[in-house]
């Protein structure tokens, strides 16, 4: 989970751990220590650019459905 | 959508489902969800020449319904269901890593949207089909904070949740999306 990961020196930081970064940022702003391990990551882990796409594809989509994306209206 | 192509009800009507789904899950009664999309179907009946088609009409529809949602919520705390059971960890991903949390090679689903399925209509429904197969509690929870908007703080208030809990709640409903979603757009037309 993310708030179990250390926050000294900016450690590597797991797939696992990213997946748990990318779902968290959906709901709330990353800690600057915690985009910054998401970013060190995701520089050298081919399969985490894959799946970061992925989630954006689907959070793309999911705003859509959702009307999320759309002005904020009313009847 | 083509507006005024077609009969304003007979489009309204097209929709119902949709919200209907959205809006019992979210309200718990039947009754109270017919109401709400109903409210909704009857206010885009008389905004419908104000409409003009500038979203999609589902998404018209959606962001209405979802005001008389909000505000059937919050005016009716604590929450109509029972408090949510979470059942510990996020075990059922072990299959996607190795023990040191590295993607599984084996598991690892690499599939882009758009590679095979190009309308954006059929994306759609492979997202809304891949909801429908997420538990009751975890869509209710999970639409909560996608849909409504609600912060966390309110859902937790509001379903006597844990933050942790919530967090992993919303966590599996995510991976199971993208799980789902993944392999929908790897099948081929």
């Amino acid at each position: 989970m993310s708030d179990n990961i250390t926050t000294k020196n900016t450690p590597a930081i797991t797939c696992r751990d990213t997946t748990w970064l990318v779902s968290s940022a959906r709901d709330q702003p990353l800690t600057p220590q915690q985009a910054r391990q998401l970013a060190a990551h995701l520089a050298g882990c081919a399969a985490c650019q894959v799946a970061s796409r992925q989630f954006a594809q689907l959070f793309a989509q999911l705003d859509t459905l959702l009307a999320r994306d759309a002005a904020p209206d009313d009847a | 959508m083509m507006n005024g192509a077609r009969d304003p009800w007979q489009a309204l009507a097209g929709e119902r489902p949709f919200l209907l789904r959205l809006a019992r899950l979210q309200l718990g009664s039947q009754a109270d969800a017919e109401d709400a999309v109903q409210d909704t179907l009857v206010g885009a009946a008389r905004g419908w020449n104000g409409y003009a088609g500038r979203a999609t009409l589902r998404s018209w529809l959606t962001g209405i319904l979802r005001h008389k949602i909000v505000d059937l919520i919050r005016s009716r705390r604590p929450g109509p269901h029972a408090p949510v059971l979470v059942p510990d960890g996020e075990a059922e991903f072990d299959g996607l890593f190795t023990p040191d949390g590295a993607w599984h090679p084996n598991t690892f689903v690499d599939t882009m949207c758009g590679a095979t399925l190009a309308a954006q209509r059929q994306l759609l429904d492979i997202v809304e089909l891949c909801m429908r197969r997420l538990p009751e509690d975890t869509a209710r929870l999970f639409l909560m904070r996608e849909y409504l908007g609600m912060e966390l703080k309110e859902i937790e208030e509001h379903c006597m949740l844990t933050n942790a809990n919530l967090r992993v709640v919303l966590y599996r409903a995510r991976m199971r999306l993208r799980q789902c979603t993944v392999r929908s757009w790897g099948e081929p037309e």
